[in-house]
């Protein structure tokens, strides 16, 4: 019987934990010594605050389903870094460009289904759990002092590595955000995409509605 | 003139469609037939039954999208029409696995190539696996059946830029080339197929067997997870299924009972081995799960000098088999070339990247284009699949290893894939892999593709066609239905759908399953009638 309660399970959690750590590093590299720390530390990088609550001034009232206050600390300094240069220079369009990248995330995440988030979530602990975030991300500084240049080493670090697990935490990174950035028509124009053809938004009955 | 609102009126008519989601209560069904999908194989399965006189119920774990939800925006149908939100992959993440979860299944939201299955393919299953009756004259009519029902011809519009690469690179190098058969019917050449047909031309189940169905008295019960067979001695006795709320992914606690007389399985080839094994169905020979092939899909890259749009038009179109079967049919795996549509998510998700180099590929953007090459796997003794067994939360997962042979494919395709491109005219080509750069020359790719690192997670993979792990065959040793689809060890199961390929096929699959759905839901509907 599939239990879906997978943000409540503290115990599977911190052995979904372990078994991430494991599969990255079968226990026998330089970084054995993070991983055992990491593994033994049990629940105490699982975020505190309730998911679902607002938390940021930039996204006050939407109600979250998966990314948690700290996740969206760490997003807010790695969107702009994979974003790169489209990312508007303006300071208030940026923070709310910002703010509807990581709802429209949120948004995908949740209809990835548990198994998924699951995978997301040792990503995030492992990124905001000090002994991690210090000896794997390797980024020295707390999520909110991350600067963008240190950010995009720790995106070229992860993107290059050598370890297979660092890789594929990258992609997932960067396409979840790619994906809730490019995806959003008011971007398309980033792409010179220009959206759907325009005679269909006369002809389609669905199109008409939606404007 | 395109219809609209096809579900919409037909519900006002009448048609039994059941939300499982509204369900505010543990509900009971019971039917002559229960059929758990309604892709290639499960819509095709309760058309014929239906015509045939049998009361058909069909269970759907995805929700019905139809065409006023299909507004051609990538994130909501990525989100609500495919699997796991489209971010399936095989349990490493080695390979993205693009699969339909909705009404229709894979077959509302594929690029609506309709290959009937290769010949050598075909005579391959007879010789080495000993299937009956799968012979191409055999077959054919079956084929000719389906292509009738479903207006599967070749594509006659001007194929877009993106296909004309293809079809231009191959020309000019004297290679096979040919124009895609598609299941269209009034196509409006728009380019959107994948985030389901905004305008009820693509002929899927979901605008043709499943409405045909319904016409009949059929119910269709959508949102709605089958999570266990149970039975006893040789028999299936009831489908046990959750409810799922109106987002398709939380439980809303609402239990369904399902009653039938015989059950289709059609879940496709992760879905119905995962709810098999959930079932604990008799399995003397571990075979449940096994051979599950993907035709592992490796990409290229070209920044031609026109403007492309891969956006817009019919998505395939061209097609090669110049390289499908060059080392004999058993021998080192070869590919089909393709070619995928590419709108921004998509585009963003192939080539993962940022910063810098993520904006320079937004800005080449429509003036992309990209080939694909699609390996026939489960061919040769190296080639032997992947493997679906069960996340502890009861859902299925694939563990797909690249064999050797697999990767020199992958290798000989990059090669081929630039060399197309460059004689097409491409300024610069790159492989779709984590450490190519653009080259910009055929001579410049030859070189930098040999020193390609082949592995996961650098070398970008996909697969659009799941297929095997339900196996035909008549030697229960070696499979789970014979080569009708009935099950080996229970009398009243059958499995109706990609899951019982013994390989893949060296062509997109939907025909072959929609075929073979029909020729053994017609054969199923005689032995219910003798019974009767």
């Amino acid at each position: 019987m599939p239990r879906e309660n997978t943000e409540n399970g503290e115990g599977n959690a911190d052995m979904d934990r372990r078994a991430f750590l494991r599969l990255g590093f079968n226990g026998g590299t330089a970084l054995g010594g993070a991983v055992a720390i990491a593994s033994l530390s049990g629940c105490s990088a699982r975020p505190l605050h309730d998911p679902r609550g607002p938390a940021t001034a930039s996204a006050p009232d939407h109600g979250w389903h998966f990314l948690t206050e700290e996740d969206r600390v760490v997003l807010a300094a790695l969107i702009p870094a994979i974003i790169g240069p489209q990312i508007p220079s303006d300071a208030d369009e940026r923070e709310a460009t910002i703010a509807r990248t990581m709802e429209d995330m949120d948004q995908a995440l949740h209809f990835m289904g548990p198994p998924n988030q699951a995978e997301f979530r040792q990503l995030f602990d492992l990124l905001e759990f000090t002994p991690t975030r210090l000896t794997m991300a390797r980024v020295t500084s707390y999520w909110p002092n991350v600067s963008e240049a240190q950010a995009e080493a720790f995106l070229q670090r992860w993107r290059n590595s050598s370890f297979n697990i660092f890789n594929k935490a990258y992609l997932g990174l960067v396409q979840v955000t790619n994906a809730a950035w490019y995806g959003r028509p008011d971007h398309y124009q980033q792409m010179g995409y220009p959206g759907p053809p325009a005679y269909t938004y006369d002809e389609l009955p669905q199109l008409n509605r939606a404007s | 003139m395109a219809e609209f609102n096809l579900y919409g009126k037909g519900i006002e008519d009448g048609w039994a469609v059941e939300d499982a989601a509204r369900l505010e209560a543990d509900t009971h069904f019971q039917a002559d037939v229960a059929i758990i999908g309604t892709g290639a194989g499960g819509g095709t399965t309760a058309q014929l039954l239906s015509e045939a006189g049998f009361r058909v119920i069909l269970v759907e774990e995805g929700r019905l999208y139809h065409d006023p939800d299909f507004t051609m925006n990538e994130q909501k149908s990525y989100s609500r029409l495919y699997q796991e939100g489209m971010t399936r992959a095989t349990a490493d993440g080695g390979i993205a696995i693009l699969q339909g979860r909705c009404v229709g299944g894979s077959t509302t939201v594929n690029w609506t190539s309709s290959f009937r299955t290769p010949e050598a393919t075909l005579n391959h299953w007879k010789n080495q696996h000993g299937i009956q009756d799968c012979e191409p004259e055999t077959l054919s009519p079956w084929f000719g059946n389906r292509e009738n029902e479903l207006n599967i011809q070749p594509w006659t519009t001007e194929p877009n830029r993106n296909n004309g690469v293809l079809r231009d690179g191959c020309q000019e190098l004297g290679w096979d080339w040919k124009t895609i058969p598609r299941n269209v019917k009034g196509c409006w050449d728009l380019g959107y197929c994948g985030m389901g047909c905004p305008t009820n031309a693509k002929q899927g189940t979901l605008v043709t067997s499943v409405p045909a169905s319904l016409r009949r008295g059929a119910t269709l019960v959508h949102s709605l997870r089958a999570e266990k067979l149970h039975h006893n001695q040789d028999r299936v006795e009831y489908l046990e299924a959750t409810a799922l709320g109106e987002d398709g992914v939380a439980p809303t606690g609402r239990k369904v009972r399902i009653e039938a007389d015989h059950f289709v399985v059609a879940a496709s080839a992760i879905g119905s081995p995962g709810l098999l094994l959930r079932s604990k169905v008799p399995d003397p020979h571990e075979r449940l799960g096994r051979r599950t092939f993907l035709h592992p899909v490796n990409a290229a890259v070209a920044r031609m000098p026109e403007t492309v749009e891969a956006y817009y038009g019919a998505p395939q179109s061209i097609y090669s088999d110049e390289f499908l079967w060059r080392d004999g049919v058993a021998g080192k795996p070869g590919f089909k070339l393709e070619v995928p549509p590419l709108h921004p998510v998509m585009a963003a998700a192939v080539l993962p990247d940022h910063g810098e180099a993520m904006a320079a590929q937004a800005n080449d953007f429509p003036r992309i284009q990209s080939v694909i090459a699609l390996l026939r796997d489960g061919f040769n003794e190296d080639s032997q699949g992947g493997t679906v067994t069960l996340r502890d939360d009861g859902s299925p997962q694939l563990h797909y290893p690249m064999s050797d042979s697999l990767w020199e494919g992958m290798r000989e395709s990059w090669l081929r894939m630039a060399e197309c491109q460059f004689a097409a005219g491409a300024s610069a080509v790159r492989a779709v892999h984590m450490d190519s750069g653009y080259w910009n020359s055929w001579k410049e790719a030859r070189e930098a593709i040999k020193e390609l690192p082949l592995a996961i997670h650098r070398a970008r993979l996909f697969t659009a066609h799941q297929m095997g792990g339900c196996a035909m065959g008549e030697d229960p040793r070696h499979s789970v239905v014979n080569s009708y689809g009935e099950h080996h060890q229970l009398s009243n199961l059958s499995v109706h759908d990609a899951s019982i390929f013994p390989t893949s096929l060296g062509a997109n699959p939907q025909l072959t399953v929609y075929a073979l759905a029909a020729r053994n839901s017609q054969r199923l509907a005689d032995r219910l009638k003798g019974k009767a």
